[in-house]
């Protein structure tokens, strides 16, 4: 059991990188579909079973995996060549690593952390590790050997240099107002109400420095409207114009990673984390009844939504109607056990230490829903907005950003100051 | 035990980064180098507790040799061979001297060094980065508002020397207006 809890949150950082790479691939292809008017994937199938498309992330992945790995000739740097796509990837997941999934919780005398890496410095780790990134970006530029991915690489160091100073200023602000540096006592803060009845948020009690942040969050990624290093319509594809096969995946993933990690970092700093609004730890622990209760309600109630939704949208012929049908038996069945196992729980009543890990769970499961809520909106705005060019993006970063971030401080501070918080 | 592993391994992975550095004649290779070996030596503050030291260091030294990727880039062909001259070769033997008394003095600290005392002890009840935070702005409060006034001096100073046609804004030009003043110029 100690083992377990403390391999747990290293577990839930390889769920939340590596398993919903497919389903954020999955996304951005249906979600630009749906923008741009058309359907996006959803013909490839195992036995007749598409989910929606879902099956397409892994017919690519095989084929990324089996393509040859093929080495331009002109390339001297080997071991750099081979090294950069490694170190977008490994950077992007370490900085993932100190993400709070649940509040902390104690079971047999023990209190864990629901956090792979549980130091205080949470948000100066992420900002040190995501900024290692860009190294992969610029030594693939350099040791590619060509003018295009050589101009991507120039243009990442110059975009990093622009967006971080902003967002270490941004982030200072957030410091002063929840007075502390460590993640989960960020989070733990943001549970609270304000006046009675506002969730105390980040992006309400911060809303410039809120703002600032995603669009550094978003510079930071290296996605549009700030993916000047890739900008395929001018340079190609820049830095990963020499890649093939799953070096090539490598940088790929790598971007969906930092995604991922950019949206729970914004979701832990600015909306409230693993909180679900309105109820934090304590008052879950007190109504845990009542939570159950809403659960029993809620479930249901969702399920048949959606299975009404897919039986609508999902039979326009045979082999859709049969795979509507089996979705439709597992999901009754999954709903008939839940329920039963709520009615067992409600009967027999919750312990301490029961009710604790229900509530670990349902916090897990709010913070997943708002990351992926924040991955969607990462999307949204990749086939929205056109690409920055590169000296606009310098004259948002230190001509906008940075002033604005440095007058936040200081009105944050002085604020702080006269309310004597 | 475990720590002993760490500060060896990382020890022998950051004097071997700087080896490279220093040794190599290739520009690519000197820059990740030394990049490597700025973070590796992050990992001894992990080591010795002093966690927000280590983070700082990955934060400004990567940033840092970013800086000096981006003129790498532009000022060399990585494609050729490089031939060094060396002229200075009186530097050699001085170089060599001070390294060798260094080593003297890192073999001489533990000596002299046995009955000192911190004067500022770990508190573990307050937190590394707030531990840091009173030392600088109560003790150290004058230096460390002189090393600002320093930076911001020679941040000043790197722009007046370096920017002089900063009241021109190419981007904000149309294409025939930069042709002209491109040829004004040559």
């Amino acid at each position: 059991m100690h083992l377990f809890m403390i391999l747990f949150p290293i577990m839930l950082t390889l769920i939340f990188s590596l398993v919903t790479i497919p389903l954020l691939v999955w996304m951005e292809r249906r979600v630009a579909a749906l923008i741009q008017n058309r359907l996006g994937p959803n013909r490839c199938n195992i036995k007749g079973m598409r989910l929606g498309g879902i099956i397409q992330p892994i017919a690519d992945m095989m084929k990324l995996i089996f393509k040859e790995e093929f080495y331009p000739a002109h390339i001297k740097q080997k071991f750099y060549y081979i090294l950069a796509p490694g170190i977008v990837f490994g950077a992007a997941f370490l900085s993932f690593i100190v993400v709070p999934y649940a509040d902390d919780i104690t079971l047999d005398g023990f209190t864990y952390h629901i956090q792979a890496l549980p130091i205080e410095l949470g948000i100066l780790w992420f900002v040190a590790i995501a900024s290692l990134g860009v190294y992969g970006i610029i030594i693939a530029g350099w040791s590619s050997h060509n003018k295009y991915s050589i101009l991507g690489a120039l243009r990442a160091s110059s975009q990093v240099i622009s967006y971080e100073i902003a967002m270490g200023l941004a982030i200072v602000s957030f410091l002063i107002t929840y007075d502390s540096i460590s993640l989960n006592t960020m989070v733990q803060a943001q549970g609270e109400l304000l006046f009675g009845f506002i969730p105390a948020w980040g992006i309400i009690m911060q809303p410039l420095a809120g703002l600032i942040f995603i669009v550094t969050a978003f510079a930071e990624t290296n996605r549009a409207p700030f993916d000047a290093p890739e900008g395929e319509s001018e340079i190609v594809a820049a830095y990963h114009t020499e890649y093939s096969a799953m070096k090539f995946a490598l940088f790929f993933m790598g971007e969906y990673i930092a995604m991922s990690a950019s949206s729970a970092i914004i979701v832990t700093l600015l909306f409230g984390g693993y909180q679900i609004p309105f109820l934090n730890t304590q008052v879950m622990h007190q109504h845990i009844n009542l939570v159950l209760i809403a659960l029993l309600i809620l479930v249901p109630l969702l399920s048949m939504g959606f299975i009404r939704w897919m039986q609508k949208n999902n039979s326009c012929d045979l082999s859709h109607r049969r795979e509507t049908k089996y979705a439709t038996i597992l999901i009754t069945v999954f709903v008939i056990c839940f329920e039963s196992f709520l009615f067992y729980l409600l009967s027999s009543g919750l312990s301490y230490e029961q009710s604790s890990v229900g509530i670990m769970i349902l916090q897990i499961l709010s913070f997943a829903f708002k990351v992926m809520l924040m991955n969607f909106v990462f999307v949204w705005v990749r086939w929205t907005f056109p690409r920055f060019r590169y000296d606009q993006i310098q004259h948002l970063g230190w001509k906008i950003l940075i002033p604005l971030a440095l007058l936040n401080i200081f009105f944050t501070a002085i604020f702080v100051i006269l309310a004597g918080v | 035990m475990f720590e002993a592993i760490a500060f060896y391994l990382f020890s022998f992975l950051t004097i071997v980064m700087f080896w490279i550095t220093v040794t190599t004649k290739h520009s690519l290779y000197a820059l990740t180098a030394l990049a490597a070996g700025m973070i590796f030596i992050s990992a001894f503050f992990f080591i010795l507790g002093a966690d927000f030291m280590g983070v700082v260091q990955i934060i400004v030294y990567s940033g840092a040799v970013m800086a000096l990727y981006a003129f790498g880039m532009m000022f060399f062909d990585t494609t050729r061979e490089l031939k060094e001259k060396p002229t200075k070769t009186r530097l050699v033997p001085i170089l060599g001297a001070l390294a060798a008394l260094l080593v003297v003095l890192m073999v001489i600290a533990p000596v002299v060094g046995e009955n000192i005392t911190a004067h500022y002890p770990i508190d573990v009840a307050i937190g590394n980065s707030q531990a840091i935070g009173m030392v600088l702005f109560t003790k150290y409060l004058v230096p460390f508002e002189l090393a600002a006034v320093m930076l911001l001096v020679a941040m000043i100073g790197g722009i007046v020397l370096a920017g002089k046609m900063m009241d021109e804004d190419y981007s904000s030009l149309s294409e025939e207006q930069i042709d002209e003043k491109e040829g004004a110029v040559s």
